[in-house]
């Protein structure tokens, strides 16, 4: 009786092993494993939030990372390696206005790298312009300025965008409501980095994540919420249609202006972009944790050499995308042996053509990632390196 | 690939059914065993687990790929009856892990039936042993059934009649099929055991 039964098991196994890996959808881990590539480690930390990401020119430190702390790196040398100044192997932050303070929010106007501080304890703090190459330091004892008109205002985010002779700086300023209301938010700009006038866009309950202006059209878009609005002037930004009724709870992530597109990532799976005369979406169906993966961010171009149709868009839990809108498809990446990536949340990119066509990715909570992108096709060319 | 999973997966059927009559006599030459039909065994297995190289399935080569994986631990429980004084049949569930270059750990749950056939020398047994069965795999967000082929082979030596205490050695080919990225995991598995007699 005895032998039967194991002899009845042993079938069953062997047929249930059979059965299960004889299939054309079995798996191709070995495959993957086979190509895995060393990631190369660098000198930041490796679970940084980046917040802002900035290219400030071709000098020594052309490399700026908000990520609580503003990091500076130095072009990639012969060997491939970004120096980021440290003592035994920890960076060696910018200078802040004041000591433990954190910037949410950075970017270059003006020949100038501005950004916007609070400090450790939660209290306001407002926007710095910083001291030039190689310092960049944000502190007013050592020559940087603290922008008087915004003195004490919460910054959540800042953006150039504008005709090409004559930028503006925006800057997004957060009030905290009263009682149990959240914050409020208020779109500003300046055209000179110290004097700032409100655009029409003020007391929105829903945070203001993206501008953008296009040349061919003399039109500035701003993202907020579901919301796009639009206008030649900003004092009298309206409500656009985007051509396309978003989904019940979508939200529009933020503005890319690239040559005759604007690109915007949406909470829901989708990335709209339009050409000054039809908007497109691109869409997946891919889910994160039974939701529509949301996109956080799209680059310029990365085919920089090409025909400039190739795109990367950053995902929330699936590290990036890459758009074509030639064909209007997003392909995902599906590198699984690049866990910290590929799991991401890429929330800024930044493409250095003048360095080898060079892309960054910041996350949230994985740090920097950076790999260099064949500028002919738009593909990754070689191993990643996590700063 | 399907008519080669199903002629191995019999062959083990048959080869268990049909070892008991062959066998039941102990004319082998080393000395009879002294257990018999409806004896059963429990072992618990522990040791390393060696990733060899990766080969496209299907295929016979000499070098394969080398395995871009760290040496890993593997370990197992398993459950074995007579069904003739040499012969044992059984099953066994087990896990190892080893890890990719960039410390990706893959794991393995195999399930496999497997037969052995036992020369005792006393005071030490030597079971030769063909397993069959999945292999449950996970690496990062992948997950997959494979299909498990594992002879092996084990030196314990027979403390008393309940306990035996050895090494054993199995050689891992784990099958994926998925087109032209159909690859053949060959891993080494040296493990300690210990082998209880019931």
């Amino acid at each position: 009786m005895k032998s039967r039964f194991a002899l009845l098991l042993i079938a069953m196994l062997a047929l249930i092993g059979a059965l299960s890996a004889c299939t054309a959808n079995g798996g191709a881990i070995y495959a993957t494993i086979e190509t895995e590539k060393k990631i190369d480690v660098s000198t930041l930390d490796q679970t940084i939030t980046v917040l802002d990401l900035l290219n400030v020119g071709s000098g020594q430190f052309p490399y700026l990372v908000a990520a609580g702390a503003v990091f500076k790196g130095t072009v990639p040398d012969v060997n491939n390696v970004i120096g980021w100044p440290n003592v035994g192997g920890s960076p060696i932050a910018v200078t802040p206005p004041v000591r433990g303070a954190l910037c949410l929010a950075m970017t270059s106007f003006n020949s100038g790298i501005y950004g916007g501080f609070f400090t450790s304890d939660g209290s306001t703090m407002g926007l710095y312009k910083s001291v030039g190459s190689p310092g960049f330091s944000f502190a007013v004892a050592d020559g940087a300025t603290a922008v008087a008109a915004m003195a004490g205002k919460q910054i959540t985010h800042l953006q150039v965008a504008g005709p090409i002779l004559a930028p503006n700086l925006f800057a997004v300023v957060a009030t905290p409501g009263t009682g149990t209301s959240g914050f409020t938010y208020e779109l500003d700009y300046s055209a000179d980095g110290s004097s700032f006038t409100a655009t029409n866009l003020t007391g929105l309950t829903t945070q203001i994540t993206g501008v953008g202006y296009l040349p061919f059209n003399s039109t500035y878009y701003v993202t907020s919420g579901p919301t796009l609005y639009s206008g030649a002037v900003l004092g009298s930004l309206i409500s656009t249609s985007l051509g396309f009724t978003l989904a019940n709870g979508e939200e529009l992530r933020g503005v890319t202006v690239d040559g005759s597109y604007i690109f915007i990532p949406s909470s829901n799976g989708a990335v709209y972009y339009y050409n000054g005369t039809t908007w497109a979406r691109a869409t997946t169906t891919d889910e994160v944790n039974g939701r529509s993966v949301g996109f956080l961010t799209v680059s310029t171009h990365v085919d920089t050499a090409g025909s400039g149709v190739i795109y990367l868009v950053g995902a929330d839990g699936l590290g990036f995308y890459t758009l074509n809108v030639t064909n209007n498809t997003l392909t995902k990446f599906s590198d699984v042996t690049v866990t910290g990536l590929y799991a991401g949340a890429v929330r800024r990119m930044l493409v250095d053509q003048t360095q080898n066509n060079t892309v960054f990715m910041g996350t949230a909570g994985t740090g920097l990632w950076r790999a260099t992108f064949d500028p002919a096709t738009g593909a990754v060319n070689s191993t990643w390196i996590h700063e | 690939m399907k008519r080669l999973c199903s002629l191995v997966c019999a062959f083990v059927v048959l080869l268990a059914c049909t070892v008991t009559p062959l066998f039941a006599a102990g004319d082998s030459g080393n000395i009879p065993s002294q257990y018999t039909l409806g004896d059963q065994t429990m072992s618990i297995n522990a040791g390393l687990f060696i990733p060899l190289f990766l080969l496209p399935t299907g295929t016979v080569l000499l070098a394969g790929s080398p395995p871009h994986l760290s040496l890993g631990g593997v370990g197992s429980l398993s459950w074995a009856a007579y069904v003739a004084p040499q012969i044992r049949i059984g099953a066994e569930i087990g896990g190892s892990f080893t890890f990719s270059p960039n410390l990706n750990a893959l794991l393995m749950l195999p399930v496999i039936a497997k037969a052995s056939y036992v020369f005792t020398l006393y005071p030490f047994e030597i079971p030769v042993t063909l397993g069959v069965g999945m292999n449950i795999i996970s690496y990062v967000d992948q997950h997959y059934f494979d299909f498990l082929i594992r002879p092996g082979a084990a030196f314990y030596y027979i403390f008393n009649s309940s306990w035996s205490f050895g090494l054993n050695v199995n050689y891992w080919i784990d099958m994926q099929f998925s087109g032209s990225t159909s690859r053949t995991g060959n891993f080494l598995e040296t493990s300690l055991t210990a082998l209880y007699h019931y």
